[in-house]
């Protein structure tokens, strides 16, 4: 019937569409749709607690209690240990030192017997290194540790600390240094019913770095203490991995936070430098914050990289701080404002790939972020960069109408993308008589300032 | 029978096939009718505009936005491909498919054709179908360009997608041509359906999609409310059933809302199928009653 000059078109059409069909077919056996970001590694704790008979070496003197050993020291001697001590120790002595003995494969094992706080340090400039120290009692509201810290200039370093409420609790002690240990709690407890892995109580100087914490509540828990630096700290099956709470002029940074509930969680505290972290996947819980910012006054924000969370960044009553070069991606909402949040400077952030960049719940109140004439990169945003100096001549909205509505009505969502959504966008990008409540970016920038964020995306596409 | 291997203007087919009652007699006025069409719209340019466009503006699309290609561009690209299909391939239908019928009239065609003993509605079921095979083809040829562009650059691993895209382009396309049929079979004059197919295009494609906003925004809807909000827009279902797919760009909640509305692709194909057979149906209805 369809003569051969016009049934070209038809065959054509018809070939390119079986092509299409079977390569599709073809395709869709081996498709994966997974979209996974990048987790970190998440060591065990190493068995190699030593199990043998207890022996202190005190001046060449061999005790088979600590205890004894202890009473014996004179400020400034040093303690070598060996072996499994059923014991629980009070250090009274300045400047002593507990350490393993030389060449021993074991670390020498301080066993609480699940009673009471396991090694008490009551004088100032001790050193405790290399032990193994575990199995506290259990009592949380009796402050049940690891390790208690009352002396100023203590030095714990490179300890193993297992099945404790508290693992290291410093209490009203300056310039304490806690460095490369690692700390694991009791797994099987709520995390509400466990201590905290380092407990700071007005531990002002402290320096706390290269450490590793998992299965207590809060990793890093800070409170009246002041001018602390925690560095490379590796947070992880947590409540909250670091927890502020009126602790000011402390510095956050190089640390690891993935799997907790909240990463960071600061807390009515001020002039907190938190830069450089990395905070992966903390939504194991009911909050399900990369970093909450509640009642925190200026402060730095800046340099990390925030991924895979519930919020991303939760701001809650947080005034005059700065929120600069984070990069901000596949979080369920980039950055949530609210609770009256102000002054905020939100500059040169990657806002990359989250299901919303940004909410914001300000009433009758329009949020303005730049303080220069760059602003963040979007990648939902429409930029138009007519001038080629890589910030878009065209405003953003990355909280507006639309998302408000979203939140209330989920049901919207069924016409996301639809151009009736387009339309709104672009009214409220173009005429400010539409002026809404949320947040704007007068200069959205076009390239991400951030180019590894790829990075995430290399074990699994 | 006149011997002529390229009988012009399917004018001696008609001749060709004698007039009876059976099935088999049926099937041969419309597929003749649907032979002519298909060759009008190749012959006058029509096939051939219709792929340019779908062509170019694909192209362009994929050109345009190298710059943020990423590992998962290629899902972003299907994502921004389908949101310009719903404005393109509706219009394009339209704009092929308004004066199928009223245009016949107009030059006289229409008026033979009804003299002939031919079931009206086979009349308008065989323009449906050889304008529909020029569209598809148009729509098939126009995005497989863009295709084989894609496959250059990210190679098959997620081909699947485009092919969706592509089966749903065609499906949105058949069910615009088939509302432009209704228009056609109404209209008195050409210039009254061309009008009627630009309030449709920007119904569908804008008013319908803003005013079910402002419906979901003042009231508490139920989800069935939303899930009839979205099947009472061809281009909304079209859309849902190419994003969903992708998962609109990693949204974990437009999955969320799609399946607590109940608006799972059997239901999402169902529609699109509906929204092609049932103004195909009311296009017959109307031309049986169409006064000369």
């Amino acid at each position: 019937m369809i003569s051969v000059t016009e049934a070209w078109f038809a065959l054509v059409g018809t070939l390119v569409m079986v092509l299409a069909v079977i390569a599709g077919g073809a395709s869709a056996m081996t498709e994966d749709t997974d979209r996974e970001v990048w987790t970190p590694d998440t060591p065990e704790l190493a068995a190699d607690a030593a199990d043998g008979s207890p022996a202190a070496i005190l001046n060449g003197e061999s005790y088979d209690r600590l205890g004894a050993a202890l009473d014996a020291a004179e400020p400034g001697d040093e303690i070598e240990l060996a072996g499994h001590f059923e014991e629980r120790v009070t250090v009274d002595t300045p400047n002593v030192t507990l350490r393993a003995a030389d060449g021993a494969n074991f670390r020498p094992r301080l066993d609480g017997g699940g009673e009471g706080t396991v090694l008490t340090i009551n004088a100032t400039g001790v050193t405790v290194e290399g032990l193994w120290v575990g199995d506290s009692g259990t009592q949380r509201s009796e402050e049940h540790a690891g390790m208690l810290v009352r002396g100023d200039d203590a030095t714990i370093q490179n300890n193993r600390i297992a099945d404790v409420t508290f693992g290291i609790w410093v209490s009203s002690a300056t310039d304490v240094i806690i460095a490369d240990n690692e700390i694991s709690g009791d797994a099987d407890r709520s995390r509400n019913q466990r201590g905290n892995g380092i407990h700071l109580f007005e531990a002002d100087g402290a320096t706390v770095e290269h450490n590793d914490v998992r299965t207590v509540r809060d990793g890093i828990y800070y409170q009246w203490s002041s001018d602390v630096v925690a560095t490379d700290n590796n947070l992880w099956d947590l409540r909250y991995g670091v927890h502020y709470m009126y602790s000011d002029d402390n510095v956050l940074s190089g640390n690891l936070a993935f799997g907790n509930d909240v990463g960071f969680a600061l807390m009515i505290s001020q002039n907190l430098t938190i830069t450089d972290n990395l905070v992966v996947d903390n939504r194991q819980g009911a909050s399900q914050h990369g970093i909450l910012v509640k009642d925190i006054d200026d402060s730095e924000i800046s340099g990390n990289e925030i991924v895979g969370n519930g919020n991303g960044l939760y701001v809650y009553n947080a005034h005059d701080n700065v929120i600069e070069d984070n990069l901000v991606m596949e979080n369920h909402v980039g950055i949530h404002f609210t609770a009256g949040s102000s002054g905020e400077r939100v500059v040169n952030n990657t806002f990359m790939h989250n299901d919303r960049s940004a909410h914001a719940t300000q009433t009758a109140h329009l949020s303005d972020w730049n303080a220069t004439d760059r602003g963040n990169y979007w990648s939902d945003a429409r930029t138009i960069d007519l001038d080629g100096d890589g910030a878009s001549e065209v405003r953003h909205r990355p909280a507006g109408t639309l998302e408000d509505l979203l939140r209330a009505h989920p049901g919207a969502e069924a016409f996301s993308e639809s151009p009736a959504f387009d339309a709104v966008r672009l009214a409220e990008s173009s005429f400010p008589i539409l002026e809404g409540s949320g947040v704007v970016d007068h200069h959205p920038l076009t390239e991400p300032p951030h180019d590894h964020w790829r990075q995430y995306y290399e074990d699994h596409d | 029978m006149t011997g002529d291997p390229r009988p012009d203007g399917g004018v001696t087919t008609i001749v060709e096939a004698p007039v009876e009652q059976g099935r088999l007699a049926n099937v041969a006025d419309i597929r003749t009718i649907a032979g002519i069409e298909y060759r009008l719209a190749v012959r006058n340019r029509w096939a051939l505009a219709l792929t340019a466009v779908f062509a170019a503006f694909a192209l362009g699309l994929i050109t345009f936005s190298g710059a943020s290609v990423g590992p998962d561009g290629f899902d972003r690209i299907v994502a921004s491909l389908a949101v310009l299909a719903v404005y393109l391939v509706p219009l394009g239908a339209l704009a092929f498919g308004y004066d199928a019928i009223v245009g016949a009239e107009d030059n006289g065609w229409l008026q033979a054709l009804f003299a002939l003993p031919i079931r009206r509605w086979r009349v308008a079921i065989g323009t449906y179908l050889g304008r529909a095979i020029a569209l598809v083809a148009a729509i098939a040829i126009g995005f497989g360009i863009a295709g084989g562009m894609l496959i250059a650059e990210f190679g098959l691993a997620e081909w699947s997608t485009y092919t969706v895209f592509m089966l749903g382009a065609i499906a949105l396309g058949l069910s615009f041509l088939a509302i432009a049929l209704v228009l056609s079979s109404l209209a008195r004059e050409k210039t009254h359906a061309l009008g009627g197919a630009l309030v449709v295009w920007a119904w569908f494609v804008l008013v319908h999609d803003l005013l079910a906003l402002g419906v979901i925004a003042a009231f508490r809807l139920s989800d069935a409310a939303v899930a009839a909000l979205v099947l009472s827009n061809p281009a909304g279902v079209f859309r849902i059933l190419v994003l969903g797919m992708l998962g609109a760009g990693g949204d974990a909640g437009f999955a969320t809302v799609m399946s607590a509305a109940g608006l799972s692709y059997p239901v999402l194909v169902a529609a699109m199928i509906a929204w092609i057979v049932i103004p195909l149906i009311v296009a017959g209805v109307l031309i049986q009653r169409r006064r000369l």
